[in-house]
């Protein structure tokens, strides 16, 4: 069972949830002094995220801890940006998985149950606690490090076998997920007219940071920039040689997303003897979003490519990044430094 | 004339035999290639057996699709259909095993220029041309295939679980086995989920300098490794170098990249490796680079050989279970894991057991149907068991006469 002050750390929990709807506080309640102290603590959370891409934690005021939680919550959502609902998202969890790394097995095992997953303690000189494995795949996705991959797991009878620490760094990724789906549910949210104020300061202050990583736009196409494996598919095509559906894909929506238009991957398509024109605009402009379910197709990442046999090996660049595009960005950004 | 030949047995077939269709097959899509043509007709719906049956003795189609998804609308296009979940799905085709019969019994040929050779064909022909191929499923492939199935359900029972009946094993009705999994949770997962299951059964990305390594101790460096009793790829990798270490042929181990020094030591430690035992990973002699070499080559035996993207691509449509495959006419049957060893699909794949037919074969191989034995035969008519009748028509090797 989770206590007061485990809920003032977890405040995504349902045990928190529980003792949040029990005081039956309504959005306009917020204006009143009695809750300066939590509003205060609110902004406090979303600044610390967007500044410090962490939240930090305050023992004093168990309180004000556990109330100020679904506030940033309401905040954020007022804001409506993308960029602060994320930020905010990942640094809550970041926050979380700091604290949960100190707690015993038995605290991160209810704090799993308190989240519905199904836990059991491992039999195993090693790992504490073993998963279900389709809970685990659903939250390992993000996590891109060798050893999260299912393959260098211990699996057995459906369960894989972690440590207290994965356990907890899991559940940091499901808390993440939870967050931008909590905020998004708020969204179209109406404050009263004295948070509006604190809405707007934080508006102003993300919208800095924003700013500097935004992505510049892509210009001309360098081929020399191209990713191993989208040179091999690349001059594969060029020379009339055979490629496989998924290759063919792979590279499509590559070149789409570097910026190649329609008419010029058709045009390179077609001039291999055994395209037809037609059946060829079509596919591509499928993959480029403009026929079918109107999805835009990204190429598929590294991972991907790896696991299809697409792969023909990595160079030094390929270390550093997890998608062809980035490579390619990566190598063009290189050059233009360069030059 | 030929095609309608066998449309009017593949029509009879329909009309007689009991047809399984898929679990929840209103929710999934229907796709069907009609003979002689290349053009999917796709997005068919029905809402119980009698509604498909129906439809496929009226149309009486080359091959029957069903998707591996299930949806809300599945007779929407691909866009507005609403994806709920998907078997499981995995294919296993002699195609895509590296087995040495192929050199003997496949051929292809360009439709435009007539270049040919044995073998598997190039995608597309130098002078740009369609190929075609002419592939057969021998014995060798067969058992090949069996194998990878075999190392297939291990997984999918020990380590990831799965009860027994939410499994079923397919022969595809040509090279390979289809393996269909029906289990509520694994249904939702995504394509990047599933390709962590993809990776698992083929250990890509598996880490062996994680598993085998050198750790420096006070009575100097000593060699930690996996035991043959480990669950998962521990166990797996050390049950395969251990199946090395008793049974590697010398050629085997010179490809491993093993000096001549290190195969002897090897083989000389094989009689002390008569009673079954552990790895003996501080072997003297053989350093941490030999057993990561050895533990390698035991990899690429343990590794299963599935078609990657049958598997990762959620809306895929896949082989209907007893139907026929318009190019052999044989079913699509169900084997009982337990029976797989002694399964041959060229006899109990057979749809056609009954009959014969009088046919003008323009070139076979020596082939084996319905436990017969039958060929070569080069411009020749004979008079032969309808499903090998019907196989070499279906193959577009022979013409009624």
């Amino acid at each position: 069972m989770l206590s007061k002050s485990d809920c003032a750390k977890y405040p995504f929990t349902k045990r928190a949830a529980e003792l949040v709807k029990s005081l039956e506080i309504e959005p306009k309640d917020l204006a009143s002094s009695d809750f300066s102290e939590v509003v205060g603590r609110a902004e406090e959370r979303i600044r610390e995220a967007i500044e410090l891409r962490m939240v930090g934690y305050r023992l004093e005021n168990v309180n004000v801890e556990i109330l100020s939680f679904p506030v940033a919550l309401m905040l954020v959502a007022a804001i409506g940006s993308n960029y602060v609902t994320r930020r905010y998202a990942l640094a809550e969890s970041r926050r979380i998985y700091e604290l949960m790394k100190f707690e015993n097995g038995g605290k991160i095992a209810a704090i799993a149950e308190d989240l519905g997953w199904d836990i059991e303690p491992a039999d195993h000189p090693f790992y504490d606690l073993t998963l279900r494995l389709s809970s685990y795949l659903r939250n390992m996705a993000l996590l891109h490090e060798d050893r999260w991959k299912l393959v260098n797991r211990v699996v057995k009878n459906g369960r894989v076998y972690l440590t207290r620490v994965e356990i907890a760094r899991l559940l940091s990724e499901e808390i993440r997920e939870y967050l931008i789906r909590r905020i998004t549910e708020h969204e179209g949210i109406r404050l009263p007219r004295e948070l509006e104020n604190v809405v707007e300061r934080i508006r102003r202050l993300a919208m800095g940071y924003e700013a500097e990583t935004t992505m510049e736009e892509l210009p001309e196409i360098v081929v020399d920039a191209f990713s191993p494996c989208m040179q091999r598919l690349y001059g594969l095509m060029l020379s009339g040689g055979h490629l496989s559906h998924i290759e063919r894909f792979a590279l499509v929506s590559f070149l789409l997303n570097v910026g190649m238009k329609v008419d010029e991957i058709v045009r390179l398509f077609v001039s291999l003897s055994d395209f037809d024109d037609r059946l060829t605009r079509y596919q591509v402009e499928h993959i480029a979003g403009k026929r079918g379910s109107g999805t835009r197709y990204s190429p598929p990442n590294c991972k991907t490519l790896i696991t299809h046999n697409i792969c023909p090996g990595r160079d030094e660049i390929c270390g550093r990044v997890k998608h062809p595009i980035q490579y390619y960005l990566t190598k063009r950004r290189a050059r233009k430094g360069g030059a | 004339m030929s095609l309608d030949v066998v449309r009017g047995y593949f029509r009879e077939y329909y009309s007689s035999s009991k047809l399984s269709p898929p679990r929840d097959m209103e929710k999934r899509e229907f796709g069907f290639l009609a003979f002689g043509k290349n053009i999917m007709l796709r997005h068919r719906t029905f809402r119980d057996l009698n509604e498909l049956r129906g439809f496929i003795v009226r149309r009486v189609p080359a091959h029957v699709y069903h998707s591996a998804a299930y949806y809300t609308h599945p007779s929407e296009d691909m866009g507005g259909k609403g994806w709920v979940g998907a078997s499981l799905i995995f294919d296993i085709d002699a195609d895509h095993l590296p087995t040495p019969c192929k050199e003997a019994h496949d051929s292809w040929i360009c439709e435009s220029c007539g270049r040919g050779g044995k073998g598997k064909g190039p995608g597309t022909c130098e002078c740009g041309g369609r190929i075609r191929e002419d592939v057969w499923f021998c014995e060798e492939c067969l058992e090949a295939a069996k194998a990878e199935v075999i190392k297939l359900l291990a997984i999918l029972f020990d380590d990831f679980g799965l009860a027994p009946g939410k499994v079923r094993v397919y022969f595809s009705g040509h090279r390979g086995f289809h393996v269909h999994v029906d289990d509520e949770e694994l249904g939702g997962l995504d394509q990047l989920q599933r390709k962590e299951i993809v990776d698992y059964l083929t250990a890509t990305g598996l880490k062996i300098d994680k598993i085998i390594s050198e750790v420096e101790t006070g009575a100097g460096k000593l060699i930690f490794g996996p035991s043959t009793g480990d669950p998962g790829w521990r166990g797996r990798l050390a049950r395969g170098v251990y199946d090395f270490l008793i049974g590697a042929t010398e050629e085997r181990m010179g490809k491993t990249g093993l000096g001549l020094e290190t195969i002897r030591k090897l083989i000389k430690n094989r009689e002390s490796m008569a009673e079954p035992s552990d790895i003996p990973w501080n072997l003297k002699g053989l350093g941490l680079q030999s057993w990561r070499k050895i533990a390698m080559s035991a990899l690429e035996n343990e590794r299963v050989r599935i078609d990657t993207v049958v598997t990762t691509d959620i809306s895929r449509l896949i082989r209907m279970p007893t139907t026929l495959h318009g190019k052999t006419g044989l079913k699509v049957v169900e084997i009982a894991p337990n029976r797989l060893e002694g399964f041959n699909p060229l006899i109990e794949g057979v749809a056609f057991s009954r009959g014969s037919l009088s046919v003008l074969v323009r070139k076979s191989p020596r082939f084996m149907i319905g436990g017969e034995e039958l060929g070569p035969y080069r411009n020749q008519k004979v008079e032969l068991p309808l499903a090998a009748a019907i196989l070499l028509l279906c193959k577009n090797l022979a013409e009624v006469v």
